[in-house]
């Protein structure tokens, strides 16, 4: 098996130094840069397992490095832990819009910075999971601006087999996040093709995994909509129907209470 | 009284060796302001409780998240008052950490008249902070470097 792989982003660098020798030791490779220009350069070339990113970067901010890789790679790229001096829960919660999957302040402990790397790359190691948390992250931050990446990472998920209750759930959870930001989006035509490609590309994942089986039950407690199980006879065109209900632009007023 | 939390291993004679350390290169021609002068006029048996009780501590707050987690001694420096020695507790044992806060890290826009000698202003301020940082690393005092190379030495020997 080939080495976890680790990139260290720290303008200190002594710090930076440290940190990759730190996960050298724990068996990693690990490589180091200083700046947020170097970062996004060597996420794309090298495709680290993990990033350890700092926010204050002498020339493009943390935030901003995590947000450009995660346009590149929305689905399959790197965890990301962002490590910084910045404490205060406004902060956290621009690390988590930005992207970052970890966020830890500084100073921190050696071993609790090892510790949620094992974890994040853990979860690297386990697709379906890591997609299913940053579809619900990215659900819940930039999708007001662009729903494409979540349309993309919804796309993903379902072609990834097997497909378990809990994840068809999450799935559902994240189109009914994405119907609602249609619904209030200022100009939901924009997102129509996001909506098209969803509901087919769901269909078809569905249909060729149950076939004649009963569908798993999806109750996701939300007011728009509660999916039943139901029958591959009618599950798919259902949700077909819904994704083109909202096609047609009937989605502005989304009071709707569908039981398939 | 209410109990002072995460002082487990912060004693009064770490903190007057940091204070001592940062203001000999904050304030290397000794005019520490009359107002942060009690900082540097400790006796070395000064207990914790008394030196927390002085003014120009901040102490952690019992709400607030990782932000409150921590102490904070304005001691400013030759150019700048508002810069402070920070004191985090970090793992599971509380350990301190000492750091310098240049608390410095304001929005000037780019087009500001004022952007351009603020960016020289942090630069400097960053430039002592890291100074005072390697002191307290090369005297004993616990800073993330420290606490890092630590954890590389103990892992390095069990292997």
């Amino acid at each position: 098996m080939s080495a976890r792989t680790i990139l260290v982003v720290d303008d200190e660098p002594l710090i930076g130094e440290l940190v990759a020798e730190i996960f050298e030791l724990h068996g990693y490779e690990s490589r180091r840069v200083e700046t947020g220009s170097d970062a996004l350069q060597m996420a794309s070339g090298w495709h680290p397992h993990a990033i350890i990113l700092d926010v204050m970067l002498p020339d493009i901010d943390g935030f901003e490095v995590c947000r450009r890789i995660r346009a590149s790679e929305p689905s399959q790229g790197p965890g990301i832990l962002m490590l910084t001096g910045m404490p205060l829960p406004a902060d956290r919660q621009r690390g988590f819009q930005a992207g970052a999957d970890r966020y830890l302040t500084k100073p921190f402990s050696a071993p609790d910075l090892v510790s949620e790397i094992e974890s994040l790359i853990g979860e690297y190691e386990s697709p379906v999971e890591c997609r299913c948390r940053r579809m619900s992250v990215l659900s819940l931050s930039g999708l007001r601006d662009d729903p494409q990446p979540l349309a993309e990472m919804l796309c993903d998920l379902v072609r990834v087999t097997p497909l378990t209750t809990s994840e068809i759930e999450q799935f559902g959870n994240a189109v009914i996040e994405l119907a609602s930001a249609c619904a209030h989006a200022s100009d939901p035509t924009s997102d129509i093709e996001s909506w098209r490609l969803i509901c087919r590309v769901f269909r078809d994942r569905l249909e060729s995994s149950f076939e004649a089986a009963h569908v798993p039950v999806v109750r996701t407690g939300h007011p728009l909509v509660d999916l039943h199980d139901r029958t591959m006879e009618t599950l798919p065109p259902s949700l077909s129907a819904l994704g083109d209900s909202l096609v047609r632009g009937e989605f502005p007023s989304l009071s709707i209470h569908r039981h398939f | 009284m209410t109990p002072i939390p995460f002082t487990n291993s912060l004693t009064g004679a770490l903190l007057i060796r940091a204070f001592r350390t940062y203001q000999a290169l904050a304030y290397p021609k000794g005019d520490i302001p009359a107002n942060r002068r009690h900082f540097a006029d400790l006796p070395d048996d000064r207990s914790l409780t008394d030196i927390l009780s002085l003014s120009g501590v901040e102490s952690p707050k019992t709400t607030g998240g990782p932000a409150a987690s921590c102490y904070r001694f304005r001691l400013g420096c030759e150019w700048y008052p508002h810069m402070k020695i920070l004191v985090n507790f970090v793992g599971p044992q509380g350990e301190p950490i000492f750091s310098v806060d240049t608390h410095d890290q304001l929005p000037v826009p780019a087009d500001s008249p004022d952007a351009a000698p603020f960016r020289a202003l942090q630069a400097r301020n960053l430039e002592l902070a890291t100074r005072i940082q390697d002191a307290w690393t090369q005297n004993g005092i616990p800073t993330q470097v420290s606490q890092l190379k630590q954890y590389l030495e103990e892992h390095r020997a069990k292997r």
